[in-house]
């Protein structure tokens, strides 16, 4: 585990969050639900635990932030604010998967369904074994229906989106778990944890969305009025 | 003082480095970087999903390559564009520029980006002097406006349905041509014949008194293309484009002359995507050496969007004393001066 100080965003769902992580494990954390305008409250936030750790004669040594999958909006406001501060600071920044955040939020158990709501009928799943220091990945992440990702019993389930099919987890026999009180504070611990390789230039952090935009080319381009 | 002015409200990841000018009484680009979106050309317009994934992948490489070129580690001022735009993609360059501001530890300055392209002829050598229209023309906006002094703009003339760009686009592929359509016309209308087709040159009326008023209308004009091509099967890609752009610059020309007699202001400063036509270059050009308008007209690159015009529009305002707060928001829709 690094011993130094580190700051992770994790916006991923409405309620978003910054975590300042000291290297003796305490951390200061904020997170609010918000619908619209997260940046208009993400980015204080931020700049207040940098100005916290600042005064503390801290140097930050690392950034941790949530790529995805989630809100795709949502998630670039977290990721080009923590960019920000990568850039100015020279700061190295360990990219995230939001589910593997919210599985290391529920430690020791064999199996871990970490869901975010996709819309459309769908979620935003990653199945993980926590009775390690750090969650193992048992399956690839992925955006699909819930009746496909949801594992043999037993198994808990934990992310905004569980809460969201509470009932059809608990037909599954899962169990819905209560989330942590700052997903952004587990994500200090998990980018403290991380490998020196999984600490990226903010030139290389790329997002995950796993999921295509909607748009598709349309069928006339390049076909000029009258041609048949 | 030295501003670092981010821009990514369409297409284009920009950033760009401004500071004084050697006697100190302007400012001067240290550095220009612009990244140009290409994935929009197969979809016939900008996607705004796909523009905002790419900022999000270009915003770090295109602001550090400004620092360098620059040779500016820690700017005085960190300057973005906080509208109008596409909302998901202001977001980026707004959320990266305040979180900079807060990493350097200096002021932020959230820009609107017409007020940017509206000041960017600030920066020419033959810069206007207050007070001066300004014709800002692109392919999300057409309007003229009275620029008095800093933050105070009058609308003299808008649009009430395309922008002049977006017609441009809309043309270009009912003749099967790409994305974006006005360099594309342009290049086809210079061996288009100008006498082919009279196409209209619409005017807006009062609703009350039905006087004419300096508003533009440029969906009529596109109607008529169509018709001309609907009936007209053979005729040449070159003259519709001619045609149609000698339209274009009759009625953004006759606004710009209407008002400057309204006004009493000749001088005239032009920006936008639209501003690089070389139709509408050529004429604004003709009436500057005729005496009847002052013409400040900016390179073609900076015509376009950039985050030169965002450094520099952020740097007069930080020299005025007007700063903003990191909560300030993005804002899709935003009137300059307001």
């Amino acid at each position: 585990m690094t011993a130094s100080w580190v700051l992770a965003v994790d916006t991923a769902s409405p309620v978003v969050g910054a975590a300042l992580r000291a290297p003796d494990g305490t951390s200061e954390h904020w997170s609010e639900r918000v619908v619209r305008g997260a940046d208009r409250r993400l980015v204080p936030a931020v700049a207040g635990l940098l100005a916290q750790a600042d005064a503390a004669g801290a140097v930050i040594a690392r950034l941790g932030v949530v790529v995805g999958p989630g809100a795709f909006t949502g998630l670039r406001v977290g990721v080009a604010t923590v960019l920000g501060v990568a850039t100015a600071r020279g700061v190295p920044v360990v990219p995230l998967s939001s589910l593997r955040v919210r599985a290391a939020a529920a430690p020791g158990h064999a199996q871990v369904l970490a869901l975010l709501d996709a819309r459309k009928g769908r979620v935003y799943a990653g199945l993980f074994d926590t009775t390690g220091q750090t969650p193992v990945a048992l399956a690839d992440e992925c955006d699909a229906p819930l009746a496909e990702v949801l594992p043999a019993a037993p198994f808990v389930a934990v992310g905004e989106g569980a809460l969201v099919h509470a009932d059809a987890i608990a037909a599954a026999g899962g169990r819905v778990l209560a989330g942590p009180a700052s997903t952004a504070a587990t994500a200090a611990l998990l980018a403290a944890c991380a490998p020196d390789g999984d600490a990226l230039d903010a030139g290389d952090v790329a997002l995950r969305y796993l999921r295509a935009p909607d748009a598709v080319p349309p069928g006339d381009l390049g076909r000029r009025i009258g041609d048949p | 003082m030295y501003v670092l002015g981010i821009e990514t409200s369409c297409d284009e990841t920009a950033a760009a480095v401004v500071g004084p000018s050697p006697d100190g009484a302007g400012s001067v680009v240290l550095a220009d970087v612009i990244h140009s979106q290409e994935v929009h050309a197969e979809y016939g317009g900008v996607v705004p999903e796909l523009a905002s994934r790419s900022h999000a992948e270009k915003v770090v490489v295109t602001t550090r390559a400004a620092l360098a070129r620059a040779g500016i580690e820690r700017p005085d001022v960190v300057a973005a564009t906080a509208g109008p735009g596409l909302l998901g993609a202001v977001l980026v360059g707004l959320c990266y520029g305040k979180s900079l501001s807060a990493g350097f530890g200096v002021p932020f300055v959230g820009v609107n980006h017409l007020e940017g392209h509206l000041l960017s002829p600030l920066l020419e050598p033959d810069a206007p002097a207050w007070p001066f229209l300004a014709l800002v023309v692109s392919g999300g906006h057409t309007t003229l406006y009275l620029a008095r002094a800093l933050g105070d703009y009058e609308v003299l003339a808008s649009t009430v349905d395309d922008a002049a760009g977006e017609a441009y686009d809309k043309v270009s592929r009912m003749l099967g041509e790409g994305y974006p359509g006005g360099p594309i016309l342009d290049r086809m209308a210079v061996g288009g014949d100008p006498t082919a087709r009279e196409l209209p040159r619409p005017v807006v009326r009062d609703r009350d008194s039905r006087a004419p008023t300096l508003d533009w209308s440029f969906s009529g004009l596109k109607t008529a293309v169509r018709q001309w091509l609907e009936a007209d099967r053979v005729v040449s890609g070159a003259d519709v484009a001619r045609c149609f752009q000698d339209a274009v610059v009759d009625v953004l020309v006759d606004r710009v002359l209407r008002a400057a007699d309204a006004t009493g202001v000749r001088a005239l400063a032009v920006s936008g995507g639209v501003a690089a036509n070389s139709a509408l270059r050529a004429r604004l050009l003709d009436l500057h050496e005729a005496g009847r308008l002052r013409v400040t007209l900016p390179p073609r690159s900076r015509c376009t969007d950039n985050g030169a015009m965002i450094a520099h529009a952020g740097r007069l305002h930080a020299l005025a004393g007007h700063l903003d707060p990191l909560d300030l928001g993005a804002r899709a829709q935003w009137t300059p001066g307001t």
